[in-house]
């Protein structure tokens, strides 16, 4: 059996402090947006192309995920799905509780007002005023005629637009037309917010306060964002980074999780050599798990399958040695375990136990053989760290 | 507590937002508003010109040959005598005759001869409603004397009260004046006594069958009589060659000849629907041209939750606000030149309630007709397109 300690993140990568709800209370819940094994195509017949293949994806409340991938990836596809833009033409898509392939077009309309939508042409009426643009999707929520206007008003004064709530569009420049936008999608605080690259037409300050605030949702609201975005001036603000590469996902990262685990590995002086990217690979591969109070966590003498880090909780470390049972240690957040079995192929010799609700990260076996192969200095930095601790 | 009120005017400010293409678009409007009181007003003008002399005739039931079927334009004559015998029904008060006809009168200025009509009565009895003709029925009694519709074209020369002219070659002179107009059937009118009318044929055989025919019988009813008993009556005893009718009936008769049984109500009907085509073109471009340059914004909207119903809602607003906006002007425009052709050719162009709510409703239909076809671009409004 190996421990080893690591420390809390803090550093400037770290999700900002602010933070209401961890992406940890999140990960408890039920998805909001769950898209399972979801195909689209385009075109018929000779013509028919396939545009997504498959996809797998779980997206919970309070997330913001930001979408990357070339053009034609499929990114916009998948969006304008969950945003039942397009129909569901195979696989499961469900958002909300709404099961989309199976509802009418007239629950679809209705469906669609608990969305917010950023598009990229902020595609303002330009018959009307900033604040009636805001007010067309205020409409829609049956809010009183006072309530809309101080809603309305509220949000464009938190955009910067205070001058300027009685201007119509052509009057605006761009990017204060994408902020009226903007207003427009979250005025209604709603539940799922699909946003086409929100801060392309915005300069650097403005942008910052349009992610801060779709943050904010997030955090107070418990709101969902899915953001296309090639602005990497925004990805410290994702939860979770999807990249999509021809109509499918190459890699879904939880990022603040990531980064979380990344300080974990590199403060322990198993892991302090190794390269950013060689972490970053493991920190993908490892499994969310979570063990109630008074559950094993690993049995002595059970064969050695995964490797364990410790997110959230207390451990105890426990071996039984004839009739006599001895704790041995206490393992705490940032602690890791389970790797003695998975270097030498015997079976675990000890067992651990949670002392409270426990989050940990796993690495499988198969994975766990991989991220040492594919370093000859963390293999021998393992072994090391193993053969010290005999 | 919510009212409509409270909504985003978003069909106002869409039509009021370019106020270039609003005054086109409102000025295709009133075109084909006035393209269509046009219509409606000369149509009106031609029915209402023919039952004008009509209307000036004191009787309560008329007289006509079965085979006129219009008094102002082919009226047939019928045995005076049948006037006659209607004085001897119960509850007649008086039974009086006229005669209608067509002769030439000579302009004194450039001596051409252009047809008018001729009213004959005799003046011992006064058949018109009009106190002016009334009043100058005496000096009807006099040889070779006529009164002039002042309304009559101005072909046909000096009028007035004094002019000495032609009538079918025999010496008339004018000794006074009323107002009748023209109407489709006839450029002017002269009324003089039933003596000097039948002076006015040469031919023994024609003179002595004038005398015995008629084209017109009026007859006045005792207001304590029972008007349509004795009109039930009299359709039995002159069943084989008579009508007898009542004011309305004669004037709606009148109409309906003109209105029916000539093309001149075709064409006018025509015309109206060509207004009513014009205007839903036009109207339609107007839409059809806002929609398109807006497909993408409604498409946003259709997106974030509204549905093609109130999409397609607002364009129809659109459509009637347009139709408002551009048939007040219409109006106005109508009038003024309803009023200007009324003093050119005399005719009665009057934009009467019937008039205005026709086209007021047509205008409507028109527009929001032209809404709905429109809107059918914002089914296309594709807001996957947007992503």
């Amino acid at each position: 059996m190996g421990t080893s300690t690591g420390t809390r993140p803090q550093d400037s990568k770290s999700p900002p402090p602010h933070r209401k709800m961890t992406i940890l209370d999140g990960l408890k819940k039920e998805p909001v947006i769950r898209v399972q094994r979801l195909s689209h195509y385009y075109g018929s017949g000779d013509n028919k192309k396939q545009i997504l293949f498959d996809i797998d994806l779980d997206i919970r409340p309070g997330e913001l995920v930001i979408m990357t991938g070339p053009s034609g990836s499929g990114k916009s596809t998948l969006l304008s799905l969950i945003g039942a833009l397009r129909t569901v033409q195979e696989g499961s898509l469900r958002v909300m509780g709404h099961e989309l392939n199976q509802m009418t077009p007239s629950q679809l309309v209705q469906y669609r007002r608990d969305i917010g939508f950023i598009f990229q042409m902020h595609n303002l009426f330009e018959s009307l005023t900033a604040m009636e643009n805001v007010k067309m999707s205020l409409q829609l929520k049956k809010v009183p005629r006072t309530e809309k206007r101080d809603q309305a008003g509220h949000i464009l004064n938190r955009l910067g637009l205070e001058e300027r709530i009685h201007y119509k569009p052509e009057s605006l420049s761009g990017g204060q037309r994408q902020r009226v936008a903007v207003a427009r999608a979250l005025a209604t605080r709603p539940r799922v917010i699909l946003a086409d690259e929100p801060t392309a037409a915005l300069d650097k300050e403005s942008g910052k306060t349009v992610v801060e605030m779709l943050r904010e949702l997030c955090e107070t609201n418990d709101s969902t964002v899915l953001l296309i975005t090639h602005d990497n001036r925004i990805l410290d603000f994702a939860d979770r980074i999807v990249n999509m590469v021809d109509g499918r996902i190459v890699s879904n990262v939880l990022v603040a999780e990531s980064v979380a685990i990344c300080e974990f590995l590199i403060k322990s002086n198993l892991f302090a050599n190794l390269a950013a990217s060689t972490l970053t690979d493991i920190a993908q591969k490892m499994e969310l798990e979570i063990v109630s109070a008074g559950k094993w966590v690993i049995r002595q003498g059970d064969p050695g399958d995964k490797f364990y880090l410790i997110r959230k909780g207390i451990t105890d470390v426990v071996v039984r040695s004839g009739a006599e049972t001895k704790k041995v240690a206490t393992l705490g957040e940032g602690n890791f375990f389970g790797e003695a079995a998975l270097l030498t192929g015997e079976p675990r010799n000890a067992s651990v136990l949670a002392k409270e609700e426990t989050v940990l990260y796993s690495l499988d076996k198969e994975n766990f053989q991989m991220a040492i192969d594919s370093s000859k200095t963390f293999k021998e930095q393992l072994l090391n760290a193993f053969y010290q601790r005999q | 507590m919510r009212t409509r009120l409270d909504k985003v005017p978003i069909a106002w400010a869409n039509l009021t937002h370019n106020h270039k293409n609003l005054a086109n678009a409102l000025a295709g409007i009133t075109f084909a508003v006035l393209l269509m009181f046009m219509q409606v007003g000369f149509l009106n003008s031609l029915l209402d010109s023919t039952v004008q002399f009509l209307k000036i005739l004191d009787g309560d039931l008329f007289l006509i040959s079965k085979q006129t079927a219009s008094t102002s334009d082919n009226e047939e004559p019928f045995a005076r005598a049948r006037v006659f015998q209607a004085r001897r029904f119960p509850g007649v008060l008086q039974a009086h005759y006229v005669h209608l006809d067509r002769k030439f009168w000579k302009n004194t200025e450039n001596h051409l001869k252009k047809n008018i009509r001729v009213v004959a009565i005799d003046p011992d009895v006064p058949v018109f409603l009009d106190p002016e003709i009334n009043s100058q029925l005496e000096d009807l009694k006099k040889d070779d004397v006529v009164l002039v519709d002042r309304l009559s074209k101005k072909h046909f020369g000096p009028i007035t009260k004094g002019v000495r002219t032609e009538i079918e070659d025999r010496m008339f002179s004018v000794v006074g004046n009323f107002t009748l107009g023209t109407d489709f059937g006839h450029s002017g009118t002269v009324i003089m006594s039933d003596k000097n009318f039948l002076n006015l044929f040469k031919d023994e055989d024609e003179l002595n069958a004038e005398r015995k025919r008629v084209e017109l019988g009026l007859i006045k009813i005792d207001p304590a009589a029972d008007l349509q008993r004795i009109q039930e009556d009299m359709r039995k005893e002159f069943a084989q060659d008579l009508l007898v009718l009542t004011r309305e009936e004669i004037i709606a008769m009148e109409r309906y000849y003109w209105l029916e049984g000539t093309p001149v109500g075709f064409v006018f009907g025509l015309g109206t629907v060509m207004g009513f085509i014009v205007g839903t073109i036009i109207c339609y471009q107007v839409l059809f041209t806002d929609i398109l340059n807006r497909l993408q914004q409604f498409a946003t909207i259709k997106a974030i939750g509204y549905s093609n119903r109130y999409l397609v809602g607002t364009v129809v607003r659109q459509s009637l606000i347009l139709a408002v906006l551009g048939f007040l002007p219409g109006l106005l425009l109508s009038q003024v030149i309803y009023h200007i052709i009324s003093r050119l050719l005399h005719l009665p162009m009057n934009l009467g309630e019937v008039q205005v709510i026709l086209v007021l409703g047509l205008t409507l239909v028109m527009s929001a007709g032209s809404g709905l076809i429109a809107a059918r671009k914002i089914l296309d409004a594709d807001p996957a397109e947007l992503f």
